[in-house]
């Protein structure tokens, strides 16, 4: 059996398109993790969905070059990964004209694994598909876990990704995604990132067919002392296309976190539209919260707004709780509940939902 | 065939593009580019006491080492070996316009300064080029206890300790590059002290004219508001435009202590061959409350966001500004807010405007201490692009380091909407009256903070002519 070649990747990832001031530490994340392995999950899939395994040389992706938004370097490094040790791209086809298919990939790493799964998905034309992607372990648990994914929704397909994060606290957890959205199609990520120790996701999605669109919501609860550090782009190109991405999130303890949520609305996109928008409750004093909102803009006859807010807990909001009983620490568990109910809702597995439930609750899964 | 409709001209200059040559019998000018003989020059010429001549040339050894920033507009243009960084009129400072040469008088007639003295100014400052020409402050006004005068005769007079404590501590050369070289080269500007308590009623204003072609201005000004003191003061700049590159470099630095307020409105008019990298700073003391009023509609380039620290408890600061960008400039302007005192406040609300191929970026930055427990901000920034050659990034950054806080912000890009332009126009409206009224109504809550005759300067800036469909 072939010896792995380990990467230990120390990298900028996370890069916002423009820069700022430096000394904001705003521009990008900072990765360190290493790879050892290929990563393994159970899969469940509908019929209408193949499954296969491929070189990157042979995978839709070398025609379709999609960079993912933890950046050009570091899908580079990726690639050196899987390239020197033979790994493959599980590159799911969603056939033409099939409805309502669904895949679910569920990944229990063991502790101490460092893996990198690389996937690809391909709706053809009419399709319909939902995949979900789970990431759970013990509390315990530490290593490094990886996922990129790379999406092409062809004319008129509508793609579900949700990925959720309910590993150990010892994690460095990474997703980088990209997706490029063609004529009418539309791409929706769900993502709940509550696990890990340093936990970064960079999603990009290209809007480049006529009324494509994207949309999306990230739930997070960032705790003790881990980091958080997510980068959303969309690029619309394409005319009337439509973008929209909500993040509802929470920090507590001593947690970091950076959020970078662009809309880039290239020459070109007439008549498109692009909203973003972030609530971050703040439920302990030393945390440290980094928000960065854009708006980048080359094109006259389009809509674009965001929206931020931070803060702790309304003091009306919780007046009126005590006023019916609730305490307050009580109180905080209900809105962290809340918060994360809201974009969990999107998920159709009822198990999985229960497993955020009982993660959020800091119950065993 | 159609005319292409255009809603809003570009900033009508020809008020401003006037310009006077500059003869050695007249100005004394330093050589072009930057080195330490040339820093001894103006410090010489200046009749500097050590310190500061030996702090020029520490601000110079900054500048050599301080790298150009990598974000923002391209300044790769600017070469700052053909600026000429020390241009004198050799004329003595006025305190009667009369006594100010003729044709520097003139320029200043033109923009309207003396007639705004007589009318609704406390007092004036008039810099042209590198030296304040005209300096005069109202008899009332100085009665007082209210210092107004150049910088170089304060720092060499009874307030030298005050400036020298002041004097780039709240800007230091290490800030940026270009903060470094206004360290270096500075010249002309104004410092202001008002006593404890007195409340200064009609505001006091400082106009920067820059003639010569090449050169850049330096100018700094510092104002201090004593405890429960009250000021508003007024900054106007302007250039004819030249197919050389000028730079201003300037530097404001101000001081509002417990209690004390300060309004701070600026109407920045330079020409289309300016870069405009200045630097803007205030620190506010407890109680204490700063405005800043700002409309931009000049330079090829800028780099403007006015920072204000919040220290003391309770300060709280609102920022109001516009930015207007035409063909040929990219202009990147926002504020800075840095909470650090308890129950501190902070309001950001901006407009831009672009056209024409005109590159506009509101970038600002919140930062929330962890001392800074209570604070509220808000900032708010609305673009309006009016065709498709332009462009319009936002790019609003926060830092929150305590919970104990509540921070929004919204913003939003977009054309003038139709629906408006429907609705005005089924009450009767042209549409070419109602691109206009939009518009108009957009730069509103800028223009209703300034005093009435600079906002009907910046109405006539914004000079509204529709073309509309043959």
């Amino acid at each position: 059996m072939k010896e792995i070649i380990e990467k230990t990747i120390s990298s900028e990832v996370n890069q916002f398109p423009r820069l700022t001031w430096h000394h904001l530490h705003i521009n990008h994340g900072n990765i360190n993790c290493t790879l050892t392995d290929h990563g393994t999950y159970r899969i469940k899939r509908t019929l209408g969905v193949e499954v296969l395994e491929k070189y990157a040389g042979h995978s839709f992706v070398k025609d379709v070059p999609m960079i993912t938004q933890m950046g050009k370097a570091f899908d580079q490094k990726l690639d050196a990964f899987q390239k020197e040790n033979e790994f493959v791209i599980s590159e799911f086809t969603v056939e033409a004209g099939k409805k309502d298919e669904s895949v679910k990939l569920s990944f229990s790493p063991k502790d101490g694994e460092q893996s990198f799964t690389d996937l690809a998905i391909r709706a053809k034309e009419n399709s319909s598909s939902t995949f979900i992607l789970s990431a759970e372990s013990p509390a315990a648990f530490s290593g490094s876990f990886g996922i990129r994914l790379r999406v092409l929704a062809e004319a008129n397909a509508l793609v579900k990704v949700i990925f959720v994060n309910l590993l150990g606290k010892g994690f460095t957890v990474f997703d980088a995604n990209a997706s490029l959205v063609m004529d009418n199609a539309s791409v929706d990520f769900t993502q709940v990132q509550l696990g890990g120790k340093s936990s970064f996701t960079g999603v990009r999605h290209t809007l480049s067919g006529y009324r494509a669109q994207n949309s999306g919501r990230l739930a997070y609860v960032t705790a003790e002392n881990n980091e958080l550090d997510v980068n959303y782009v969309t690029h619309q190109i394409g005319k009337e296309t439509e973008s929209s991405f909500v993040t509802e999130g929470v920090l507590l303890d001593q947690a970091k976190k950076s959020w970078r949520g662009t809309i880039d609305f290239v020459k070109g996109c007439v008549d498109s539209k692009g909203n973003e928008n972030e609530n971050v409750l703040l439920l302990a004093p030393a945390v440290v919260n980094k928000s960065l909102p854009v708006i980048l803009c080359d094109e006259e006859a389009v809509e674009g707004s965001h929206g931020t807010s931070v803060g702790k807990l309304g003091k009306e909001v919780l007046f009126y709780l005590q006023s019916r009983g609730v305490s307050a620490k009580e109180a905080e568990r209900l809105m962290i509940s809340a918060k994360v109910a809201s974009v969990s809702r999107f998920i159709p597995d009822s198990e999985l939902v229960q497993k955020i439930q009982s993660f959020v609750e800091g119950e065993p899964a | 065939m159609a005319e292409e409709k255009t809603s809003v001209a570009d900033i009508d200059r020809s008020l401003y593009d006037f310009r006077y040559e500059e003869s050695d019998a007249d100005f004394y000018k330093v050589r072009n580019g930057i080195d330490e003989s040339i820093v001894l020059r103006i410090s010489e010429e200046k009749k500097d006491p050590d310190w500061m001549r030996d702090f020029r040339l520490k601000c110079l050894k900054i500048f050599n080492e301080t790298k150009e920033p990598d974000w923002g507009p391209d300044i790769r243009d600017l070469d700052i070996q053909k600026i000429v960084t020390y241009v004198k009129p050799k004329t003595q400072m006025a305190a009667k316009w009369a006594d100010v040469p003729e044709d520097i008088k003139n320029t200043f007639e033109k923009l309207g300064i003396p007639e705004a003295e007589r009318e609704s100014l406390a007092g004036v400052g008039a810099q042209y080029d590198s030296e304040l020409v005209y300096h005069n402050v109202k008899d009332e006004v100085a009665a007082q206890g209210v210092v107004y005068t150049d910088l170089e005769s304060a720092m060499h007079g009874e307030y030298a300790d005050m400036i020298k404590e002041h004097f780039m501590h709240l800007v230091p050369p290490t800030d940026h590059k270009f903060a470094a070289l206004h360290g270096a080269v500075w010249s002309g500007g104004s410092f202001v002290y008002v006593p404890k308590g007195v409340h200064v009623k009609i505001p006091l204003q400082s106009y920067f004219r820059l003639n010569a072609a090449g050169a850049g201005q330096f100018e700094h000004t510092l104002i201090i508001v004593d405890e429960g003191a009250d000021l508003h003061f007024i900054e106007g700049c302007s250039a004819p435009k030249y197919n050389v590159a000028n730079l201003h470099a300037g530097c404001v630095e101000l001081y509002v202590a417990k209690n004390a307020h300060l309004r701070y409105s600026t109407i920045e008019n330079w020409s289309k061959n300016m870069y405009n990298l200045n630097t803007k700073r205030a620190i506010v003391e407890e109680g204490g409350k700063m405005e800043w009023v700002s409309g931009s509609f000049g330079s090829h380039v800028s780099y403007l966001y006015p920072t204000t620290i919040l220290k003391g408890d309770k300060s709280l600061c609102e920022f109001t500004g516009i930015t207007f960008s035409g063909k040929g400039q990219d202009l990147d302007t926002g504020a800075k807010m840095i909470h650090i005192g308890k129950n501190t406040s902070s309001v950001i609300g901006t407009k831009s405007i672009s056209k024409s191929g005109g590159k506009n970026t509101y970038r600002s930055s919140v930062i929330v201490n962890k001392s800074a427990t209570g604070s509220k901000v808000s900032v708010n920034c609305d673009s309006l692009m009016l065709d498709s050659e332009s462009n319009s990034d936002t790019i609003p950054a926060m830092n929150i380091m305590t919970d104990d806080c509540d921070v929004g912000h919204e913003a939003k890009i977009g054309r003038i909407s139709n629906k408006a332009i429907f609705y005005l126009m089924s009450r009767g409206i042209s549409e070419d009256e109602a691109r206009a009224m939009i518009v108009s109504g957009f730069a509103n809550p800028v223009s209703k903070e300034l005093p009435l005759e600079y906002a009907v300067e910046m109405n006539n800036l914004i000079q509204l002519e529709m073309k509309g469909t043959l």
